[in-house]
């Protein structure tokens, strides 16, 4: 369900919203009482989806964040 | 749907974070609209393939617990100076 490893995730977001880009949505959800971050991008067919409860995984959400501008 | 500009989204979300601490989750989507919001009236033809620099993304924040919802449509120009306000906004809510 999750995907493990992040560099896979972002490689694969990356690539469903170049093919996509009208249609891919990306989801943070975030609980503060967990620590946890979900990560979710989705083009209603596929659905990638990433947890983080890691510091140092924020820097690489930013990264990800810059895609869809 | 609370539509806001940039700014007022920002602050609500700033706010979102901060009531969340105890309980809940702060939910955030982000999604590419093709057209304006404010569309011209019926007759005027479609667009045709769009244009990236006219892209809009819709952005969504919402407090799990309370139903609360804050929402904005970014510009493509606006898009950096947002997403870094935006990434300002989560280090300091997500880490402390």
């Amino acid at each position: 369900v999750y995907i493990e490893d992040w560099d896979t995730f972002y490689a694969e977001a990356e690539k469903l919203y170049l093919d996509h880009p009208a249609h891919t949505r990306y989801s943070l959800k975030y609980r503060h009482t967990d620590g946890k971050v979900l990560l979710k991008v989705t083009n209603d067919r596929v659905c990638l989806q990433y947890q983080t409860d890691q510091q140092q995984d924020l820097k690489r959400i930013e990264k990800l964040n810059n895609i869809f501008i | 749907m609370v539509l806001h500009d940039a700014d007022g989204f920002l602050t609500q979300l700033t706010r979102m974070l901060e009531r969340s601490r105890e309980k809940g989750a702060v939910y955030v989507t982000m999604k590419r609209c093709a057209f304006a919001p404010a569309a011209p009236a019926a007759g005027v033809a479609r667009l045709s393939p769009v244009d990236p620099a006219d892209c809009r993304c819709l952005v969504r924040a919402v407090l799990g617990s309370t139903k609360a919802t804050a929402s904005t449509m970014v510009a493509a120009k606006d898009h950096r100076r947002f997403m870094k306000s935006y990434a300002n906004i989560m280090k300091a809510g997500a880490t402390a």
